[in-house]
């Protein structure tokens, strides 16, 4: 085998199942670390989110659908990233 | 730097430092108090209650803390009838505010950690245990929940510095915490970094001085584990 081939079907099987949980855990938490951006002024979900809410006078109903959009956003990666797993499975 | 006005304001940021660690403090307290029968529900798979238990610590970790922060201090002000309610005292102050958020936040994350220590605990001791009479609850009183305290010490260490970190999101609401103390510094005499650095260093010592406690802890409660 070359180098490559070698890399390829040898050595990434088998790093991906070790390191995948790490990489799920470390997926999930920036995900969620995101949101501090916002204090400094990026427009992102958290951003919106609170300057809705206090333009419309609600901001429960906005900080709520914030909160479900990163739910949902866990939830998806969560699924994603154990499909993923179990693709890379070692048998 | 500006070491001469950071030492001036050193009240400041004293006041700093025992804001956070009251904060994150009661935070810990309560949610350890939560925690414990969230994860016992979820362990013994008592129905109803253990899938509750089970939606909240998953709702409250795939959620950001500062938008569980925003909901309990933007958010839900925004009802006539909590701004009338009893309640509305304290709801009104960040600070609770602050704890409340927190103390949910962690119980959520302990809750998952304890769980996973009650799973780790080894079959033989539980039936050690019953074989010499005691009832279930006995067994949970004196056996489980020791154990799972204990083994559950090295990832709570990490939860009390994760914690530590994430509560400098108190001082976006208005709280003076150390990051809040460093922001005013800034802000009184224009400076660019000296009360973020000074904050820093802060930060850093009180999570060294964390380290060490629960290191000595380790050492002393899980002896027993050490091969």
């Amino acid at each position: 085998m070359t180098p490559r081939t070698y890399m390829i079907r040898i050595v990434w099987p088998q790093i991906v199942p070790l390191a995948l949980p790490s990489f799920t855990n470390n997926w999930l938490v920036l995900l969620k670390t995101t949101a501090l951006a916002s204090i400094l002024g990026l427009h992102d979900i958290m951003y919106n989110a609170h300057q809705a809410g206090r333009t419309s006078q609600e901001p429960f109903l906005f900080l709520l659908m914030a909160f479900c959009i990163y739910l949902g956003l866990t939830m998806i990666s969560d699924v994603g990233l154990r499909v993923l797993g179990k693709r890379y499975a070692l048998k | 730097m500006e070491y001469d006005l950071i030492w001036e304001h050193r009240g400041l940021f004293l006041e700093g430092v025992w804001t956070t660690i009251w904060l994150i403090g009661s935070s810990l307290l309560i949610g350890a108090v939560l925690a414990i029968p969230l994860a016992l529900f979820q362990a013994y798979k008592i129905p109803y209650l253990g899938r509750a238990a089970a939606t909240y610590s998953y709702a409250f970790r795939g959620t950001p803390l500062l938008v569980q922060l925003y909901l309990l201090y933007y958010g839900v002000s925004q009802f006539e009838a909590v701004r009338e309610s009893i309640f509305w005292v304290a709801l009104k102050r960040p600070e609770i505010c602050a704890v409340l958020a927190f103390s949910l936040n962690s119980a959520a994350y302990v809750c998952e950690m304890i769980r996973g220590a009650i799973l780790a605990i080894p079959q033989g001791e539980i039936e050690a245990a019953q074989a010499i009479g005691m009832t279930r609850a006995k067994v949970t009183r004196r056996i489980i929940i020791p154990s799972a305290l204990r083994r559950a010490l090295p990832a709570y260490s990490n939860e009390v510095i994760f914690l530590l970190h994430a509560s400098v999101i108190a001082s976006t609401i208005t709280i003076t915490d150390i990051l809040g103390a460093g922001r005013t510094l800034n802000g009184m005499y224009y400076l660019a970094y000296e009360g973020l650095l000074v904050a820093a260093v802060l930060y850093l010592a009180i999570v060294f001085l964390v380290d060490r406690v629960f290191k000595q802890a380790e050492r002393r409660y899980l002896a027993y584990l050490v091969r």
